[in-house]
Order: structure tokens, then C-alpha cells, then sequence
């Protein structure tokens, strides 16, 4: 097996219809045998797919597969040979833009988070090489990859790959999560699914559940910033303050007084900067190919992604958990609601359905504030002067009615799983040592009449 | 011919008076005039030593010239430097009778008593969690040294370095500042101050336009100081971070629950929620459904319009870095993605004692 033979299969197997922006790939388990000389327990990875530049293919660009890193925020994986997992392949885009990754290269595990990274290339039939050109598409876990895994990598994959990736990335092959939070990049990579479907290419993804939505704005940012990479990629490239569509772009991106000097880079310092230099926004105009776009500057370049439903009803308090779960106190529906990482209701089994449930367990009522304990049962402080305790699952509630409670505003955690209650109608403390036999103890002499918020310090 | 005419008698006796201190009866004055028929031309003024000074207020000065009947005014101040009794003169150096260099003298005399000194001691924080350190301010009036020490009551402390009091056990001190006895000055009264050392604060509460905080065992650590009041989020350096009552603005606290700094110009508007990321920036819901992130040095990172144009009701940050913010009047839930860090969740931050940190 040789490179060439892979790039060949590459340049047949990829039919492209660029009129409508849409791509579809014939390939289908080209090259699926190969031969190893030392066995592998996780799979091989398989995908295709086209590099686009303002809609239009991108040729003889450089593709590179990254795993994420997990020895720090930041970090890169270590690659046994090359700097990707394509090793010292060299695989390239063809005429059409299209690519095809199949064969002996394997996945680290199947779980690995994956992305793949476009750079350099013509951004035309006829256009000069374009060395600022960088785009990605996160892919998520590498097990999921096969044979009729397509991908498109555009602007607008890049831009949702790089927002919802940004707090984990310091460089185009530099993203990678501490040993400790793998869910949280495992959860990332899932997000940007929902900002942008990766198989087409196009704004708003798959993974968004039903009753959610990217607000308008968001949308309008996501295109927007795709034409300021389209203004860069489609061209002949440029530096910082020469004023070309790259100038502008670098020049808006700059962080600490460097400016980047690809597409990637340029993007990652927008989104953890996302209040720099919004004004950059205004050189989009009408014409442009991603639409609807901005039509003054945004306050920021944050995206918004808005959930309705699965019982949500005048929600005052909110807390995560360790998986990235996020609970939810309807202080008007007498319920709490858990949805996961992607803002899916973990309290209804079909998905998140508007008007379903939440958890109504253990007398919940009027729930205002709620903490999530190490083992990450809910605690919930009730309108009635009560406190419910939600198992992690759902499945269970206790209420817990003394130590004086009244009124709770607010509720914490300390580090020996007590509970501790901020009794906004009496002016006093409650701490509840769980157990067999709860404990309770109410503090009083603190002088603040009415206290509405707590929290424990560590330090 | 020139003649120096004495008019007041050549000798100066003054009070007895403390070291350091300048006698009641100062300043003395002697007249000098000039009797003779050319000029009277000063080359020098001096007393012998510090106990005996001119004041300034005298009109004779090193280069007085004094024509025929003029005059001048010597003046002496008596300030002790030593105990005892004290004599000095006063010599004026001039051309009396034409002579260069003669000397006219008037004798100085008084006792020096021993001082005495008092102590300016800023009174220690109190209370004061255990296990900090607190700087002892305290200043002698004649600059003496002063030195600190501690009475233990209930509980402990010890000093090091001088002026560093490091507090070790709780319950109630007595922080001493003295200033010894010297040859000159008797020891200055003993100033003390009780300090009273809390449990370290451990539940910080808001509300009321106040933060207060309890340790462990639910005894107030930390008396309530005006400033946030709604919400409570934790830095990683131990500040506790409270939304000013309004909603405008955000004041911090430091671990041992004093005021830290008060910030009103990062864009907040009637917020209602705070949390803490990863970064230790601080994530504030507003009023207006716009979420501000900033850092805890008071620049802004962000600014993002929500869903809606109503309020903000809760914040909080994941382990991905995304913003969740729920809208009460929307029956909605906000993901806000990009520019915030990823955090642990409370209940783990506060086990490892990692708040406002990375997962």
C-alpha cells in the first residue's frame, strides 16, 4: 500500500456538485484490506470527503489527522511517527477538493477525539497557492469513523469546530484536554455538532435536540465568520495590515500583538477572545456566500444555543455535575430538569420534548436554587421552607425539613457533603449532615437579614 | 570709636524641661546694639551644643551688620538631649572696637529631665482567621524602637520577624506594643489590643447588601462588611465575589472576609447571578439577558446577548467551558459557547480546594 494508490482511489472516488454546495461521495470501502505485522485492538479509521473554500474546492491541500492530546489543556498527541496520526503519508485534496483517508491507519482507541485539519492549497481551479489557508472539522470519537463517514471541511465547519473546541486549544495541533477532564472534551467535541453539521458543510447540526435552537444572532455570527476565512482562503493570502481579505482577518485576530497567520489560528484567537475586534464584522458584506450574516458589528463573537421544553418553567437555579450535566430548578413547575452536555432531557427517556416532565420527586416546590453533592445527587431548596435531595438518577427524592429552613435562597456543598442553607426568611444558616439520621444545625447572629446566596471557600 | 553695649544681662536660665522636649519658657532673647560709630558687622552666631538652639526668631543672624544705634534680637530655645544640668553660651563673633574676631558670650543654663514617650498602635484586624499572618503597625512619639509581643488567652499567637503576628490557635490574644527604657527617656505605657482568631471562614453568605462568613462549626468567622449581596462565587485565590445590591456592579472579599475591591464599569446591569470559570474570570448574568465575563482584575472578556431581552435568573459553567444561563421569564435555558474556560463542578472544586480552576 502506498501513498499514491491512496491518493488515486482519492481522486475517483469523489463526485462533487459545487451549484448547490452540496457533496456526494461515492467511495465505499475502497481499500479496505491491508496488511499489518502486529495486531490492533482498536479499529481502523476510515472517512472521505471534500475541502471547500467559499463554496468552492480546494485542491492540493495538506490534510492531517489529529487525535487530542490528554496530558494537559493544550496539548498534543503524541504521534508514534509524523505529526499526525497519518504518519508520514501524505495525503492531499484533489482537483475537486476531495479526499479519501482509508486503510492502515488506526485509531489510538476508539474512543480518541479526532479532527481533521486542511492547509495550503489552490482555493480555485486556477487560483495561486494560498499558504494561509487552514480549515478543520472536529470528527469526534475515532471509533465512530468508516467507510461512509463523509465529511465536508468549509469555513463554517471550522468555525464550529473552533468555538466549541477553543477552551481546549492552543494551535492548530495543540488541543487536548488535562488527564482529569476527558469528558469535558468528549462533551466539546459533541457541541460542535450542534453549531454545524460536519457531513454538509452547513450551519446547525445534528446534535441539536428537539426545542433547541441556535439564536439568530449565532447564526448570523457563524456565517459571518466564515466569510471573514472566505475573504482570506480564497485568495492569493496576505499578512497583517496589508489589507487584503487575510489582512484584515490577522489583524482582527491578533492576540498579545502577534498576528496568526492561517485561517485556524486566526479563528481560536476570536473565540477566546470573542469581544476583540468585532468591528471586523462590517467588512462582510451582502455579497458575500455565507448568508444571512451580520449587518452591524456584535457586541461579541459568543455563540448562543437556546433550550426550551423538558419541563423548563421560570428556571431560577442551575448547577453542573461532573459528566457535564446541567440541573435545572423550575421555580414555576414544582420540577427539576437535567439535561446533558448537548441540552438533552435526562428526565425524558424519548428526547427533549417540550411540555414533558422533569423530575417531580421527594415534594419538590417552587425549587429557587439547587447543588449538586460529590456523588452527584441534586439538592434542591424548596419555596416551602423545605429541602429535596434527588438521587443522581432521578429516581429518587428525600426532602429534609429541619434545622429551622426558611425560605432557602440559596444552597452549597462543603467538602464533607454537608449541606448548607442560606434561610433568606429568617436570616439564618442551616447545615444538614445527610444520613441515616439527618443532622441539623441552625446558625443564627450572622447579621444579614436576608441571605440569598452561599458558598463554600476551599481556600 | 565702636563699642558693644550689653543691655540685658549676659546669662539665660531656663526651665527644667524633658529630653527631647523644648522648654516652656523658650525662646529667651537677648538685645544686641551697636554703640559705636561705625558699622557692627556679625561674622558668626553659635551656641556649643543641641540642648541649646537659636530659635530662628532672633533678628541677629551670622551676618548682621548693625549701623550706628541699630540693634538685633538673639533667641535661644532649651531642648535637652541629656539629663542633668546643662550649660552652654552663646558667642557672637564680630569687629567690636575695630578688632576682627572678638567674641561677646552670654551663658546658657537648665536641667534635662528624663522623657517620657507614648505609643501609636494601629489596632490589629480582628476578628482574624487561624493559620494568617497580619503586619503590626505601632510608632514611638520620639521614634523610639517599639517591640510586640503576645498574651496568649484562649487561644495563641506568636511573633516572628519583629512585627509579623502568626495566628495559631483560636480564641482570643493579647497583642502588646512596648517601647523600652532608654538613658533618656522612661519606657512609654504598654498599648494593648485584643484580637479575637476565628475558625477559618469557610461558608460565605450574601444578602442585604452584605457578605458575612461562618467557619466550620457555624460560628461567625467573618462579621458582615457592606458591599455584593446577591450571589457568591469563589476565585481560586479564596476571593468571594458578590453582586452589589442593584445589580451595577461587583465587590470582592477576601478569604478573611474584608471588602477587596468594588468594580461598577464592566457593563453590568440589574444582574442577578454570578459564576466562576475555569480561568477564575467572573460570568454575570444581567437583567438585560446579556451575560458579561470578565476578569478578576476587572477587564472584560465577553458580552453576549442571550435568547432574550429578559433577565438572566441562575449562571452556570461546565467542563467544557460553555455558559449556561436559565431566563425565567423565557421557560428557557441559554448555552453560551466561546470565551469561557472550562470549570469543576462546585462540589469537586471544593473537595480538592481547586475553585475557579480546570478540571
Amino acid at each position: 500500500m502506498t501513498k499514491q494508490a491512496r491518493k488515486t482511489q482519492t481522486a475517483i472516488a469523489t463526485v462533487l456538485l459545487s451549484a448547490a454546495g452540496l457533496v456526494l461521495a461515492g467511495c465505499s470501502g475502497l481499500d479496505a484490506t491491508t496488511s499489518v505485522t502486529t495486531p490492533v485492538t482498536v479499529p481502523e479509521m476510515s472517512l472521505h470527503g471534500t475541502m471547500h473554500g467559499g463554496q468552492q474546492p480546494i485542491s492540493n491541500a495538506t490534510l492531517q489527522l489529529y487525535a487530542a492530546g490528554s496530558t494537559g489543556y493544550g496539548s498534543a498527541y503524541p504521534y508514534t511517527s509524523g505529526s499526525s496520526l497519518l504518519g508520514t503519508h501524505v495525503v492531499k485534496t484533489d482537483i475537486n477538493g476531495g479526499f479519501n483517508i482509508s486503510g492502515d491507519y488506526t485509531c489510538p482507541s476508539s474512543t480518541t477525539e479526532v479532527y481533521l485539519v486542511g492547509t495550503g492549497g489552490n482555493p480555485g481551479p486556477s487560483s495561486p497557492a494560498n499558504a494561509n489557508i487552514a480549515l478543520m472539522a472536529a470528527l469526534g470519537p475515532c471509533g465512530n469513523l468508516n467507510g461512509s463517514t463523509n465529511v465536508v471541511i468549509n469555513e463554517i465547519t471550522t468555525v464550529a469546530s473552533v468555538w466549541a473546541l477553543s477552551p481546549f486549544m492552543t494551535g492548530i495541533a495543540n488541543l487536548g484536554t488535562s488527564s482529569t477532564n476527558l469528558q469535558g472534551l468528549t462533551n466539546a467535541f459533541a457541541t460542535v455538532n450542534q453549531l454545524a453539521n460536519i457531513g454538509t458543510g452547513s450551519v446547525s447540526g445534528p446534535a441539536l435536540p428537539l426545542g433547541a435552537a441556535l439564536s439568530a444572532i449565532t447564526v448570523q455570527k457563524i456565517n459571518t465568520l466564515a466569510d471573514l476565512l472566505a475573504a482570506c482562503i480564497n485568495s492569493g493570502g496576505g499578512v497583517a495590515g496589508d489589507g487584503s481579505g487575510c489582512g484584515l482577518l490577522f489583524t482582527a485576530a491578533k492576540l498579545n500583538g502577534v498576528a496568526p497567520t492561517d485561517t485556524i489560528t486566526a479563528a481560536m484567537n476570536m473565540a477566546q477572545h470573542p469581544n476583540a475586534n468585532t468591528s471586523v464584522a462590517t467588512t462582510v458584506n451582502g455579497s458575500a456566500q455565507f448568508q444571512p450574516a451580520l449587518t452591524s458589528a456584535p457586541s461579541d463573537f459568543s455563540m448562543v444555543i437556546t433550550y426550551t421544553g423538558g419541563g423548563l418553567s421560570a428556571p431560577k437555579g442551575i448547577a453542573t455535575d461532573n459528566t457535564g450535566n446541567v440541573w435545572v430548578a423550575n421555580s414555576g413547575g414544582n420540577s427539576v430538569t437535567k439535561l446533558d452536555a448537548l441540552g438533552i432531557t435526562t428526565t425524558d427517556a424519548t428526547g427533549f420534548l417540550s411540555g414533558s416532565g422533569g423530575y417531580t420527586v421527594g415534594s419538590l416546590n417552587a425549587p429557587a436554587a439547587i447543588a449538586i453533592d460529590q456523588s452527584g445527587n441534586a439538592w434542591v431548596a424548596n419555596g416551602n421552607s423545605t429541602v429535596t435531595e434527588i438521587s443522581a438518577n432521578g429516581s429518587t427524592g428525600t426532602p429534609f425539613t429541619g434545622g429551622s429552613i426558611s425560605t432557602p435562597g440559596g444552597i452549597a456543598i462543603d467538602a464533607g457533603n454537608n449541606v448548607w442553607i442560606a434561610n433568606t426568611g429568617n436570616g439564618s444558616v442551616t447545615e444538614i449532615t445527610p444520613g441515616t439520621t439527618p443532622v441539623y444545625a441552625n446558625y443564627t447572629g450572622v447579621g444579614i437579614a436576608a441571605p440569598t446566596a452561599i458558598a463554600i471557600n476551599p481556600k | 570709636m565702636d563699642e558693644v553695649d550689653l543691655t540685658q544681662p549676659p546669662a539665660l536660665a531656663f526651665a527644667s524641661t524633658q529630653v527631647s522636649a523644648t522648654s516652656s519658657d523658650s525662646p529667651q532673647s537677648l538685645i544686641v546694639q551697636n554703640g559705636g560709630n561705625a558699622a557692627l558687622t556679625f561674622t558668626s552666631l553659635a551656641t556649643g551644643t543641641a540642648s541649646f538652639r537659636l530659635s530662628g526668631k532672633g533678628t541677629c543672624t551670622n551676618s548682621t551688620v548693625l549701623a550706628e544705634s541699630g540693634f538685633c534680637t538673639e533667641s535661644v530655645n532649651f531642648t535637652p538631649q541629656t539629663i542633668g544640668a546643662l550649660t552652654d553660651t552663646l558667642t557672637l563673633t564680630d569687629n567690636n572696637l575695630n578688632v576682627a574676631g572678638s567674641k561677646q558670650t552670654a551663658a546658657l543654663s537648665g536641667t534635662g529631665a528624663v522623657g517620657s514617650k507614648t505609643i501609636n498602635f494601629t489596632p490589629p484586624a480582628s476578628p482574624a482567621p487561624v493559620g494568617t499572618s497580619a503586619t503590626l503597625v505601632a510608632t514611638a512619639s520620639n521614634g523610639d524602637p517599639v517591640t510586640f509581643s503576645v498574651t496568649a488567652g484562649t487561644g495563641n499567637a506568636s511573633i516572628s520577624g519583629g512585627n509579623v503576628i502568626s495566628y495559631l490557635t483560636t480564641g482570643t490574644v493579647t497583642v502588646n506594643a512596648n517601647s523600652a527604657a532608654t538613658a533618656t527617656f522612661s519606657a512609654a505605657p504598654t498599648v494593648s489590643y485584643t484580637v479575637t482568631i476565628n475558625d477559618t471562614p469557610l461558608v460565605f453568605l450574601a444578602g442585604s447588601s452584605k457578605v458575612a462568613s461562618l467557619d466550620t462549626g457555624g460560628v461567625v468567622a467573618s462579621p458582615a462588611v457592606a458591599g455584593g449581596g446577591v450571589g457568591a462565587a469563589v476565585d481560586s485565590s479564596g476571593y468571594v465575589w458578590s453582586i452589589n445590591s442593584g445589580g451595577g456592579g461587583v465587590t470582592s472579599i477576601t478569604p478573611a472576609g474584608a471588602v477587596g475591591t468594588s468594580y461598577t464599569s464592566l457593563g453590568l446591569s440589574g444582574a442577578t447571578a454570578l459564576a466562576m470559570d475555569g480561568y477564575s474570570h467572573i460570568v454575570v448574568a444581567n437583567g438585560n439577558g446579556s451575560t458579561v465575563v470578565f476578569t478578576n482584575t476587572g477587564a472584560i472578556v465577553s458580552t453576549t446577548q442571550g435568547s432574550t431581552s429578559a433577565g438572566g435568573s441562575g449562571v452556570a459553567i461546565d467542563i467544557s467551558g460553555n455558559i449556561w444561563v436559565t431566563n425565567a421569564a423565557a421557560n428557557s435555558v441559554d448555552k453560551i459557547i466561546g470565551g469561557a474556560a472550562p470549570v469543576s463542578p462546585l462540589a469537586k472544586a471544593v473537595q480538592n480546594a481547586t475553585p475557579g480552576a480546570k478540571p
